[in-house]
């Protein structure tokens, strides 16, 4: 594998890394381990399964390959350079070979190795990568089938061996005779009689102290012969043990036959003995071993079924001999169906079946074991992959005698295998697609190990970290990609308690860019979980708040501002109010004040001067009566004003309710109130019904008594006042007019009327103090409403207001 | 009628001097004693110190009570008679400058028979004491006011 395809790979491993170690695992399941050689540094990689085969633990630096084969069995290790030698030298040679290795227990275990060559341009070859398959099982299965068989071959050589020698025995055979005489019950018995039942010399030869050295348990056995033999008239044979006095139990052969007389009475029995002891044995010999052989083979049958891989053997023209029942399961067939055929017979597709058949033919020529691989539809029509090893059998004079083979279901290897082919291609597709995405993003995606290094970085974030591309971040760390220590350790601990809490982290963070200026990052770190439910990795994404953050900073500065403000105001409107209500307080001391203090000396001056002008008007001269009248006067008018300066200052403070006031009926009764209004002097007008409105009927009095007062007040000499009143609705409000024929108003004066003390005509022409439209105007304010006035000079005037409807 | 002593409290001497003008112009008899402070009108009421002496400054009938007094507020002087079990029946004129509402409204309440403005001309004032005269002397059924137990 090249260093830039490696790195292409990398962004993969860790979403791999799962799909990876179950592989592994898988691999490990199946025995397989798999290794790489670097030839030129001498350094073997070997995954996990592979060290265990080995009893070598993990080396991620590698280890030279002669560690390895210094574990290789003595007796495999020439065969397997030979062929290293040979396949590095010719790659047309393939490496393969079957080799047993020493484990450190003493124990050894079955190894294939293949392997294949990566090759400079010379053709030297630099690297060599391969599996090792555990064979040990498959190995024992076939020794296990070889001593079987061995067995077999022994029991035959050794019936034959017994046959021999039971023939020879037999025709060196000794007989011993006897005969039995009924009527005196005395037993002739022979020399070799007399040793084969071993009765001691001391002992007569009857008939029952021969009885009595047979095997109590064959006594009644022995009767029963003898008498069936008397009563049928036939000979009998039987077999019995006896109690030899030298030698213990025997087994003897007894051949009787009973004697008649004339008569055809029984008159004895006569008969020959033979010693059977070693024959029975040699017979009670092969029987057990026969039993013992039917047991092993049933025992080995039993086993050959129950494993899942298929055991089978041929004969040299490829037609099996044994199945077991693996296989014949999935052929759907009896043993007794299959024995005798071959591939082609078994309905094999054709290719198949020759292909078969060719690699059989190759083993028995060559000698040597092939191993291969082949999809097979079975009967039930389930498509499997299967891996088998046929291997020859050797006969006593080393030639190729049968072929035996093993099959191995890999289905579900394979597809394991495949499907992490598809899982890392599906994740290609994926991951580009996701980079496609991500890369058009202006947020920064990325995640990070759980010790906070890099593993995957969008452009966004690459374009940021001014990397130009993300194999050159990958694996590094906050501090390697230029963070200032304080963010990196901040960095590093939210990792931490992201993977402690199993909780996403959101945070913020000022950032200097590498074009110097500042930004605002906000981020979200989340926990990656993996199957087990750990925290196995970082996502992250990041976002730039630097707008955000300013409209924030600015808005914050906004309303810090704003309740400055509203502080400040709130101090100033405290304060005002504070001032006002003293400025209240001192007007209400002032108001009192004049109305209590001011008001006597002008009383007493008023009163002084009445009473001079009236005790002593005998006495006093023309001028002394003028002046004590303009005194008189004076003091009238500065009582007065300060009435109407009381009278305002109380509408403009006073607290006030409003209550519906019928107007015509109010003014029915103000009216007649009124000296100077009355007719003929002046005369007051008003169209009826009038309408209800909402007032306090204090200021109401106050405002028409003005108004009118005014109406008549300012006339031309001569001209009699008419005054008429009329009111409009105005919906809410009704709007009250009070129309004269008096001297009129310029309009530049309109707004100045209203103005306490704002006087427009002469005082010596009208008395009066200048606050009566002021307060008029304050009361119509007080009760809600406005009011105005429309005029000409010389035209006479229109003062409005409004109330509201009641 | 005339025999009634009628008692002027009063602080200012210029409305003392118009009040007795506009008495004699009105043409009342009955004597007139004046009380210059609060303190004074509550001392001269429960005749102690200079005014032990009935004879001297008999119980008055009734009591013109200006409010803005010198010591004793008016209002104070009111709610002491009031208190006063042989004053209760006692005619108070409230008679004053201010025409203010709390004024008016206090005086009422702490038992004030009549709350009069003190008018601000002579002419008026002269127009005032006449229908005095002819409510409170002429057609009002008033009781004698005796000196308290202790007193005597």
């Amino acid at each position: 594998m090249s260093i830039s395809a490696d790195h292409q790979r990398r962004p993969l491993e860790s979403d791999l890394r799962d799909a990876s170690s179950r592989f592994e695992a898988v691999l490990g399941a199946a025995e397989i381990g798999t290794w790489t050689w670097d030839m030129v540094r001498d350094r073997v990689f070997a995954d996990r399964n592979l060290g265990k085969f080995f009893g070598q633990p993990a080396a991620p630096e590698g280890v030279p390959v002669s560690e390895f084969f210094k574990a290789i069995h003595p007796d495999d290790l020439p065969a397997m350079l030979d062929v290293l030698d040979r396949s590095m030298k010719s790659s047309e040679i393939k490496f393969e070979s079957d080799y047993r290795v020493i484990q450190p227990d003493g124990g050894t275990r079955w190894l294939t190795a293949r392997g294949g060559f990566q090759r400079d341009d010379s053709g030297k070859p630099v690297f060599m990568s391969g599996v090792l398959i555990d064979i040990t099982g498959r190995k024992k299965a076939e020794a296990e089938r070889d001593l079987l068989l061995q067995s077999e071959r022994e029991a035959r050589r050794q019936a034959d061996a017994l046959n021999e020698r039971l023939n020879f025995s037999l025709s060196s055979l000794e007989l011993g005779d006897w005969h039995w005489d009924a009527v005196t019950d005395i037993m002739n018995v022979s020399q070799r009689t007399a040793e084969i039942y071993g009765m001691p010399p001391s002992i007569g030869p009857t008939r029952e102290a021969m009885r009595a050295v047979l095997h109590e348990e064959d006594r009644d056995r022995a009767r029963v012969a003898a008498r069936h033999a008397v009563a049928t008239r036939s000979d009998y044979t039987i077999e019995y043990r006896v109690n030899h006095y030298t030698r213990g139990v025997r087994w003897v052969s007894v051949r009787g036959r009973p004697v008649f007389d004339s008569t055809g009475a029984v008159t004895g029995m006569m008969g020959v003995v033979q010693d059977i002891t070693d024959r029975r044995a040699q017979e009670q010999s092969v029987i057990e071993l026969s039993r013992k052989l039917r047991a092993q083979t049933a025992h080995f049958e039993t086993t050959l079924s129950n494993v899942t891989d298929f055991v089978y053997s041929f004969d040299r023209e490829g037609r099996f001999t044994y199945v077991n029942r693996a296989l014949l399961d999935l052929w759907g067939l009896t043993l007794d169906q299959a024995v005798g055929k071959d591939f082609t017979q078994l309905a094999y597709p054709r290719d198949m079946a020759e292909r078969l058949m060719r690699e059989l033919a190759q083993v028995v020529a060559t000698r040597r074991p092939f191993t291969g691989e082949t999809p097979y539809t079975n009967h039930e029509g389930k498509l499997g992959y299967y891996e088998y090893i046929f291997t020859p059998i050797f006969d006593e004079k080393g030639a190729v005698s049968a072929l035996a083979g093993t099959t191995r279901d890999i289905t579900e290897r394979r597809a394991q295998g495949q499907s992490v082919l598809e899982l890392s291609r599906k994740l290609h597709a994926q991951t580009e697609h996701f980079e496609t995405t991500l890369s058009n993003l202006n947020d920064f995606v990325y995640s990070f190990d759980r010790e906070g290094r890099v593993t995957y970085a969008n452009r966004a974030l690459l374009k940021l970290w001014q990397q130009a591309s993300l194999e050159e971040c990958l694996g590094k760390s906050f501090k390697e990609l230029g963070y200032p220590d304080d963010l990196a350790a901040r960095h590093l601990s939210e990792i931490a308690q992201v993977i402690a809490t199993r909780q996403p982290y959101i945070g913020e963070t000022p950032y200097l860019t590498p074009d110097g200026t500042w930004v605002f990052y906000q981020y979200i770190f989340s926990p990656v979980f993996d199957e087990a439910g750990e925290v196995i990795a970082i996502a992250g994404t990041t976002r730039d708040t630097t707008e955000r953050k300013k409209t924030e900073v600015a808005l914050a500065a906004a309303r810090e501002e704003l309740q400055r403000h509203a502080e400040t105001l709130e101090a100033t409107v405290a304060e005002r109010t504070s001032r006002l209500q003293e400025t209240i307080g001192e007007l209400e001391a002032f108001s009192y004040s004049v109305s209590h203090d001011m008001r006597a000396p002008l009383r007493a001056m008023q009163g002084y001067a009445d009473a001079l002008l009236s005790d002593y008007a005998p006495t006093l001269d023309e001028d002394a009566t003028r002046h004590l009248t303009r005194i008189r006067k004076n003091a009238e008018r500065l009582e007065l004003l300060v009435r109407d300066i009381l009278t305002y200052s109380r509408v403009a403070k006073e607290n006030i309710q409003l209550t519906p006031i019928p107007l015509q009926a109010f003014l029915d009764n103000l009216l007649p109130q009124l000296p100077t209004l009355q007719p003929p002097v002046a005369h007051v007008r008003f169209k009826r019904p009038l309408p209800v409105v909402l007032a306090h009927e204090a200021y109401l009095s106050q405002i028409f008594t003005n108004l009118l007062g005014n109406a008549v007040k300012f006339v031309e000499t001569g001209v009699i006042p008419l005054i008429d009143i009329s009111t409009e609705d105005q919906g809410d409000s009704v709007k009250i007019t009070v129309k004269d024929n008096g001297m009129g108003i310029s309009p530049e004066h309109f707004e100045r009327i209203f103005n306490i003390f704002g006087r427009v005509h002469p005082d010596k022409k009208f008395e009066g103090t200048g606050i009566g439209l002021s307060i008029v105007k304050k009361a119509v304010q007080r009760m809600g409403g406005v009011i105005g006035v429309e005029s000409k000079l010389g035209a006479g005037s229109r003062f409005w207001f409004t109330l509201a409807k009641a | 009628m005339s025999s009634y002593t009628i008692l002027l409290v009063e602080d200012n001497e210029d409305d003392v001097f118009l009040m007795k003008r506009a008495l004699r112009g009105a043409g009342i008899t009955n004597p007139l004693q004046i009380a210059e402070d609060g303190q004074a009108a509550i001392d001269y009421l429960a005749g102690v110190g200079a005014y032990a002496d009935r004879t001297l400054t008999p119980l008055p009938m009734i009591v013109f009570l200006d409010l803005k007094l010198p010591y004793k507020s008016g209002h104070e002087v009111l709610e002491w008679i009031r208190q006063q079990p042989h004053l209760k029946t006692l005619v108070v004129i409230v008679l004053t400058s201010s025409n203010e509402r709390v004024d008016l409204e206090r005086a009422y309440k702490f038992g004030a028979n009549s709350f009069v403005v003190k008018p601000p001309t002579t002419v008026l004032l002269q127009k005032l004491v006449e229908s005095f005269k002819l409510w409170w002397l002429t057609h009002n059924q008033g009781t004698a006011i005796l000196p308290a137990a202790s007193d005597s």
